[in-house]
C-alpha cells in the first residue's frame, strides 16, 4: 500500500509531464508545425468519451448484467458510419459561423437566440454535474484502496482527499486550458493533453487485463471454462440480469447521441477540429479504440466473481485484483490509467462549461445589469470561477446524492440529459422547417422531464424529499410517479426517462416547428444550414460518370468555333488557358461534367470580349455536342434537379430569390465601396493635413526652441508654456520644476505685486507698457534683471499673455557702473568747480582786494601834479576792479555763493537777471511755486536744479532763436519739476543728442539726462520744428530709487508735442 | 465493375452496414441468456472488429483522387 501523500506528488508529477507536453504542442503549434493537426491525435482525444466510468463501472455493469456495458460502446461504433455526412456538416458549420460550444451552434441555428443558448447551457450543467461528481468519486474511492492510512499526514490526507482532489483539478483545469481568452476557443495543448492521456489509459487497461487473464488466469479459455464449470456445480455465482430489449435499445440510442452531443465531445470532435480530412480516419480509429478498451472488461469481471469478490464492488475489480495477488506496482499504474480517465474528462468538460456558462448565462446577464458591467473586462476570471463551481457542484453531487449510486447509474443521468439536445441538433442540420419555436418547446419539455424522471428520483433515494413521492406520486397521483410516468410500469428508469424525454422533445420540437414560422434570419440560417453539404454532395454524386470524350476533338471544335472571332494562335491560347481553368490540363478524356465546365469556362472567356449574348448564342449555335453527349448531359441535371429534391417551380423561386439577393448584394458592395473610396480620400487629406500640421508644428517648435530669448505664456498669473530658455534664465535644469506654476516664483519678492497686477491688467486689455524690466528671482535665490516684451493674444479660445524675456542683468550691472560713474563725474565737476570758485574767490579775490587797496594808496600818495600818473592809477584801478568782477562772475559761474548761502530760487532769480543782461534781446520769466520761505532742498537736487537752469538758458540762447523764454520751478512734494519751455525753432524729434549719438546736437543734453539720472529723476523733452522746446525736469524731493524704472538710457522723446 | 470509391460511396451501402450491424449486436442479446460462452465472446468480438474494417475500408475509398483535390470548404479554420 501506498503512503497518501507519495500517491498525491506521483500524480502531480504526472500533471506536470502532462502540463510540459501540453505546452510544447502549443509552440509547436504557434511556430506553424502542429503536432496536433493529424488524425490519429484527433480519434485519440475523442476516446476522452472513456471515462472511469469504461475504466471501473463497464466491469461493475458486466459482473451484475452481462454484455449491457457494450452498448455504451456499440453506439459510437455504429454511428460513426455516420460521420462523414454528419460530422464533416457540424465541422463546416462551425468553421462558417465561429461556433465555439454546443450552446452557441444550438443558438447560431435557431435565430442567434441567446435564450436558446442559456436553455442549452442550463442543460449541459445540469445534466453533467452528474457525471463529474462520477469522476472524483471513482478517483478518491480508488485512492483509499492503494493508499494506507498509516502516520498522522497519511490519515489527515486520507480523510480530506475530496477537498484535494477537487482543488487539484480546479488547478489542474484552469493551467491547463483556460489560461487565456482564445477567439477560437482552441487549445492544442489540451488537446494533446487529452490525447496522450487516451493512450495511457488504453495500455494500462489492457495492463491490468493481460495480467488478469494470463497471468492470473491461463487466458480466456480458462477463465470462461471455470465460471460454466462453477455454475453447473452449482456454486454461489450471480448471474448476470438480462435486459430487456427496450433496456439494450435505449442504450444503444443514448451512446450514439452522447458521443457527439455530450459538450466535452462536441467540443473535441466538432470545435477542436483542425482538418475535416481527419474524420475519415477517426470513423474507424475509435471504434477500434473502443473495441480494444472493452476487450478484457468481461473475463475481468468474470475474474473478480469466481474469486469471491462481492458483485457490489465489481466496480473496483480492475484495481483490486492486481493488490490481491500483491502487485502493487501494477495497482498503482491502473490507479493511475483511472486518474488519466478522470482528468481528461474534467478537464475538457469543466472548460468547455466554463466557456458555455459565462458566454450563454453571464454575459447576457452582464449586458442587462449595468452595474456588473465590471465583469466583462474580467472575462478570464470569471471562467475561473465558473470552473470552480462547476467542479463543487460536481462534488456537492457525488456528496449528497452520489453515494447511493453506482457509477454505471450516475453516469445513465447525465447521457439522458443530453439526449435532449438530439432533436433541436439534427433536426437543425437536415430539416430546413425546424425553427426556434419548436427548438424552445422541445428542449423545455423533454428537460423538465428529465429533470422530474431522472434527477430527482436520485435525490429522493438520497433522503433529499420525501421519499413517498417516488412511490406514491405527488399528492397521491399514481400516474405521476417519476418513474413509472402515466402507468407506464414496464420500463426501468433509464428507458424510461428515454422513452417520455424523446417522445415529448421530439413532439413539441416538430409540432412547434409545424405551428409558429421562423423569421427571415430564420429562415436563411436554415437553409444554410441544411444545405451545407448538399452542393458539393450532389455534385459529388452526379460527378461520378465514364470519362469518354476525346478532350482533343472538342478543343479543335471549339478553337475553330473561336478563330470567328480572333486569330487562329490566340483562339488556341484561349482554348488551352480555359482548359487549365477547369483543371483539365493533361487529361485525354473527359466526363460530360467535365465537358459541360470545359464549354461554360470558354463562354465566360468570350463574353469578356464580345458580350454575354453573343457568346452565348455563339456556342448555342454551335453545335459542340454529340447525340450521346446531350443525353448524358441532360439526365446529369435531371441527376442534379433530383437530388436537390425540388420542385422545378421551387427551384426557379430559389434561384430568382439569390439572384435578386445577389443584386442586391454587389448593389450593396458597389456602395461600401464607394463609401470606402470615399473614405479612403477623406483619410489621405487628413494624412497629409496632419504631415502639415506637424511640419508647421515643427517649425514653430524649432522656432521657440533655439530662440534666445525665454519665451511664455500666462494665463491668470500661472504659466501655461514656456520654452527651455526661459528655464534656464531662471536657472531651472528642467521644464517641468515651472509646470503650473505663478509667475510670482520668478518675480523678486519687492516686485511680485506690480509684476502680477501688469499682467493681469495686460490679459484684461487694459493699457500696459509692453516692454518693461523687473527684477526676477533664480531658483538658487539669487537675483537677475530681466527685459520683457509682452502683448497679449488668444490662446484656446481665452486671452493669455505672451511674453519674450532676456536676462538684462549684465546690462543693468553696466548702466548702474556707468550711472554710479556719472554721478561721480557730476560730483567731482561739481567739487571741483566748488574748489575753483572757492579758490579763485579766496586766493585771486584776496590778493585782487590788496593790490586795489595798493594802487589807491598809491595814487593817493602821487603828486596831484603829477596827473599823468594818477591817471594811470585809476586805470590799474579800473582793470582791477574789472579783473574782480570778471573773477566774481567765474566763481559764480563755478559755484553761487547765493545757491549754498540764500537757496536754489534766490540763485536762481539772480541767475536769470545776469542772464537777460547777457542776451538782452531774450525775455525770461521766472516763477517758482510752492517754494515757502526758506524751503531748502538736498544739496545735490539744488546743484542739479541749478545747472539745468544754466544749461537749458544756455542752449535756448545759442540754438534756439527764441524770442521768449519761461522758467518755472515748482515744488509739489514728494517730487520738484523744473521747466523750461521757449517759442525757439524747435528740433525734430529723434534728431535729440543721446549717448549712443552724442555728436548729433552737442554733449549739453547729454549732461542734463546724466545729471536728472543721477539724482533719480526723469527728464522729458518735447520739441517739434517751429513749435518750440520744452524741457522738463521731474525729480524725487527725497532722493530714494524708484521701484519701477523705465530704460531711460536714450530718455524718451515724445514726438507731435509742441512746446 | 463500380470501383471501391463508388461502392463505399453510395449511402445506400451505409444504411446497410448500418443495419447489419445492428443486427449483429443485437444478436448477444437475443441469443445470450446467461454469461456468454468464449465461442459467443469472441464472435462479437470479431464482428466489431469487422465493423471497424468496413469503416477502414470506406475512409480508405473516400480519399479523393491526387489529380483533382477539390478544395473542401472550411477545412482548415
Amino acid at each position: 500500500m501506498f503512503n497518501p501523500v507519495s500517491v498525491i506528488a506521483v500524480f502531480c508529477l504526472y500533471m506536470g509531464l502532462l502540463f510540459i507536453l501540453a505546452l510544447w504542442a502549443e509552440r509547436q503549434g504557434a511556430l506553424g508545425k502542429s503536432r496536433v493537426d493529424n488524425p490519429l491525435v484527433y480519434s485519440l482525444s475523442l476516446a476522452v468519451y472513456c471515462t472511469t466510468w469504461t475504466y471501473y463501472g463497464s466491469v461493475g455493469l458486466a459482473a451484475s448484467s452481462g454484455l449491457l456495458f457494450i452498448t455504451v460502446y456499440l453506439g459510437p461504433s455504429l454511428v460513426a458510419i455516420f460521420w462523414w455526412t454528419l460530422l464533416r456538416k457540424l465541422v463546416r458549420l462551425k468553421t462558417a459561423h465561429h461556433i465555439t460550444s454546443i450552446a452557441d451552434f444550438i443558438s447560431v441555428r435557431y435565430e442567434k437566440s441567446e435564450g436558446l443558448a442559456a436553455l442549452a447551457t442550463l442543460i449541459a450543467l445540469v445534466g453533467n454535474m452528474p457525471y463529474v461528481g462520477l469522476q472524483l468519486k471513482a478517483i478518491y474511492s480508488t485512492f483509499g484502496l492503494i493508499t494506507s492510512h498509516e502516520g498522522q499526514a497519511a490519515a489527515w490526507v486520507g480523510s480530506h482527499v475530496g477537498p484535494l482532489i477537487v482543488a487539484l483539478m480546479v488547478i489542474f483545469t484552469i493551467i491547463f486550458g483556460v489560461r487565456r481568452l482564445d477567439p477560437t476557443e482552441r487549445h492544442q495543448g489540451m488537446v494533446m493533453a487529452v490525447a496522450t492521456e487516451s493512450l495511457i489509459k488504453l495500455v494500462l487497461f489492457l495492463a491490468a487485463g493481460v495480467f488478469v487473464v494470463y497471468f492470473m488466469f491461463d487466458g480466456l479459455d480458462d477463465i470462461f471454462g471455470r465460471y460454466q464449470a462453477a455454475r453447473v456445480q452449482g456454486a454461489p455465482l450471480p448471474a448476470p440480469q438480462r435486459a430487456p430489449l427496450s433496456q439494450w435499445t435505449a442504450w444503444l440510442l443514448l451512446s450514439m447521441n452522447a458521443i457527439l452531443f455530450l459538450p466535452r465531445q462536441f467540443h473535441i470532435a466538432v470545435v477542436e477540429n483542425q482538418d475535416e480530412k481527419h474524420i475519415r480516419q477517426a470513423m474507424w480509429l475509435l471504434p477500434l479504440y473502443m473495441l480494444l478498451i472493452n476487450l478484457f472488461v468481461l473475463p475481468i469481471a468474470q475474474a473478480g466473481l469466481l474469486l469471491g469478490l462481492p458483485v457490489a464492488q465489481a466496480d473496483l475489480f480492475v484495481l483490486s485484483l492486481p493488490l490481491r495477488e500483491g502487485q502493487t506496482w501494477l495497482a498503482l499504474l491502473v490507479f493511475i490509467g483511472g486518474f488519466s480517465a478522470a482528468t481528461s474528462m474534467i478537464l475538457i468538460s469543466s472548460m468547455t462549461m466554463a466557456t458555455m456558462i459565462t458566454n450563454d448565462l453571464l454575459l447576457p446577464l452582464v449586458s442587462r445589469v449595468k452595474r456588473l458591467g465590471f465583469l466583462e473586462r474580467n472575462l478570464l476570471e470569471c471562467r475561473w470561477v465558473a470552473v470552480a463551481a462547476y467542479i463543487l457542484l460536481g462534488y456537492w453531487f457525488e456528496q449528497r446524492v452520489g453515494e447511493s449510486l453506482m457509477l454505471v447509474n450516475i453516469g445513465m443521468i447525465a447521457f439522458a440529459a443530453v439526449l435532449q439536445f438530439a432533436p433541436a441538433i439534427l433536426g437543425g442540420i437536415f430539416w430546413a422547417g425546424a425553427n426556434k419555436a419548436g427548438a424552445y418547446l422541445g428542449l423545455s419539455a423533454g428537460f423538465a422531464l428529465w429533470g422530474y424522471t431522472s434527477l430527482l428520483p436520485s435525490f429522493l433515494r438520497s433522503g433529499w424529499f420525501n421519499p413517498e413521492l417516488l412511490t406514491r406520486g405527488p399528492w397521491g397521483i399514481a400516474w405521476l410517479k417519476p418513474e413509472q410516468l402515466f402507468g407506464v410500469t414496464a420500463l426501468d428508469p433509464v428507458t424510461h426517462t428515454v422513452f417520455w424525454t424523446l417522445l415529448f422533445n421530439l413532439g413539441l420540437f416538430v409540432l412547434g416547428s409545424l405551428l409558429f414560422q421562423p423569421g427571415q434570419e430564420g429562415q436563411s440560417q436554415a437553409e444554410e444550414f441544411v444545405g451545407r453539404l448538399l452542393s458539393e454532395d450532389i455534385f459529388e454524386r452526379s460527378g461520378r460518370r465514364e470519362a469518354y470524350i476525346e478532350l482533343a476533338a472538342k478543343r479543335q471544335k471549339l478553337v475553330g468555333l473561336l478563330t470567328r472571332f480572333f486569330s487562329h494562335h490566340k483562339a488556341s491560347h484561349l482554348a488551352d488557358r480555359c482548359i487549365e481553368a477547369v483543371g483539365l490540363a493533361g487529361k485525354s478524356r473527359l466526363t460530360i461534367g467535365q465537358l459541360a465546365e470545359f464549354y461554360a469556362e470558354v463562354e465566360r472567356s468570350l463574353a469578356g470580349s464580345v458580350g454575354s449574348a453573343a457568346a452565348h448564342k455563339a456556342l448555342a449555335g454551335a453545335d459542340l455536342f454529340e447525340l450521346r453527349e446531350a443525353e448524358d448531359l441532360k439526365d446529369l441535371y435531371a441527376g442534379i434537379l433530383a437530388n436537390l429534391r425540388a420542385r422545378p417551380r421551387d427551384l426557379i423561386r430559389r434561384i430568382d430569390f439569390y439572384q435578386e439577393r445577389e443584386s442586391l448584394i454587389r448593389a450593396h458592395a458597389a456602395e461600401l465601396e464607394e463609401k470606402v473610396h470615399e473614405l479612403q480620400d477623406q483619410i489621405l487629406a487628413r494624412l497629409t493635413a496632419e504631415a502639415q500640421l506637424r511640419e508647421s508644428e515643427e517649425r514653430y517648435r524649432t522656432a521657440i526652441e533655439a530662440s534666445n530669448d525665454g519665451v511664455t505664456i500666462i494665463q491668470d498669473g500661472k504659466f501655461l508654456f514656456f520654452n527651455q530658455k526661459f528655464a534656464e534664465i531662471f536657472g531651472y535644469d528642467h521644464r517641468r520644476e515651472l509646470v503650473g506654476r505663478s509667475v510670482s516664483s520668478v518675480v523678486h519678492p519687492e516686485e511680485t505685486v506690480p509684476v502680477l497686477e501688469l499682467s493681469l491688467a495686460r490679459q484684461a486689455g487694459r493699457e500696459t507698457p509692453n516692454r518693461y524690466d523687473f527684477k526676477g528671482v533664480r531658483r538658487d535665490g539669487s537675483t537677475l534683471w530681466v527685459a520683457v516684451s509682452a502683448t497679449t493674444t488668444t490662446y484656446r479660445g481665452r486671452q493669455v499673455v505672451l511674453a519674450y524675456l532676456r536676462d538684462v542683468t549684465a546690462r543693468r550691472l553696466a548702466e548702474e557702473d556707468i550711472r554710479h560713474l556719472s554721478r561721480r563725474l557730476i560730483a567731482g565737476i561739481e567739487d571741483e568747480r566748488k574748489r575753483l570758485a572757492a579758490d579763485l574767490h579766496d586766493e585771486f579775490g584776496q590778493k585782487l582786494t590788496a593790490l586795489h587797496f595798493g594802487v589807491e594808496a598809491l595814487m593817493k600818495s602821487l603828486d596831484p601834479a603829477l596827473e599823468a600818473q594818477r591817471g594811470r592809477c585809476r586805470e590799474l584801478i579800473g582793470l582791477i576792479e574789472g579783473l574782480a568782477d570778471d573773477i566774481r562772475q567765474i566763481s559764480s559761474e563755478l559755484r553761487p555763493d547765493m545757491l549754498d548761502h540764500l537757496g536754489l530760487v534766490a540763485a536762481m532769480e539772480w541767475y536769470v537777471k545776469e542772464f537777460q543782461k547777457r542776451w538782452p534781446e531774450l525775455r525770461v520769466e521766472f516763477v517758482s511755486m510752492g517754494f515757502a520761505v526758506k524751503r531748502r532742498l538736498d544739496p545735490r537736487l539744488e546743484i542739479v536744479l541749478y545747472r539745468l537752469l544754466q544749461e537749458g538758458l544756455n542752449n535756448v540762447a545759442k540754438h534756439s532763436r527764441a524770442r521768449r523764454v519761461t522758467v518755472q520751478l515748482t515744488y509739489s512734494h514728494p517730487r520738484v519739476i523744473l521747466m523750461l519751455k521757449d517759442d525757439g525753432v524747435g528740433f525734430v524729434a529723434g534728431a535729440a543728442p543721446s549717448l549712443a549719438t552724442p555728436l548729433q546736437g552737442g554733449i549739453g543734453l547729454i549732461g542734463m539726462r546724466e545729471r536728472v539720472a543721477s539724482v533719480g529723476g526723469r527728464l522729458d523733452i518735447r520739441s517739434a520744428p517751429g513749435k518750440g522746446t520744452v524741457i522738463r525736469a521731474d525729480l524725487p524731493v527725497e532722493q530714494a530709487q524708484p521701484l519701477l524704472e523705465e530704460a531711460a538710457v536714450g530718455g524718451r522723446t515724445q514726438a507731435g508735442e509742441g512746446a | 465493375m463500380r470501383t471501391s470509391r463508388e461502392l463505399f460511396g453510395r449511402p445506400g451501402l451505409q444504411w446497410l452496414a448500418f443495419c447489419l450491424g445492428l443486427a449483429l449486436f443485437l444478436w448477444p442479446y437475443l441469443s445470450v441468456g446467461d454469461w456468454p460462452s468464449e465461442l459467443s465472446y469472441v464472435f462479437f468480438l470479431a464482428s466489431w472488429a469487422a465493423l471497424v474494417l468496413f469503416l477502414a475500408l470506406s475512409a480508405r475509398a473516400r480519399r479523393r483522387p491526387s489529380h483533382r483535390e477539390r478544395p473542401e470548404g472550411g477545412s482548415r479554420a
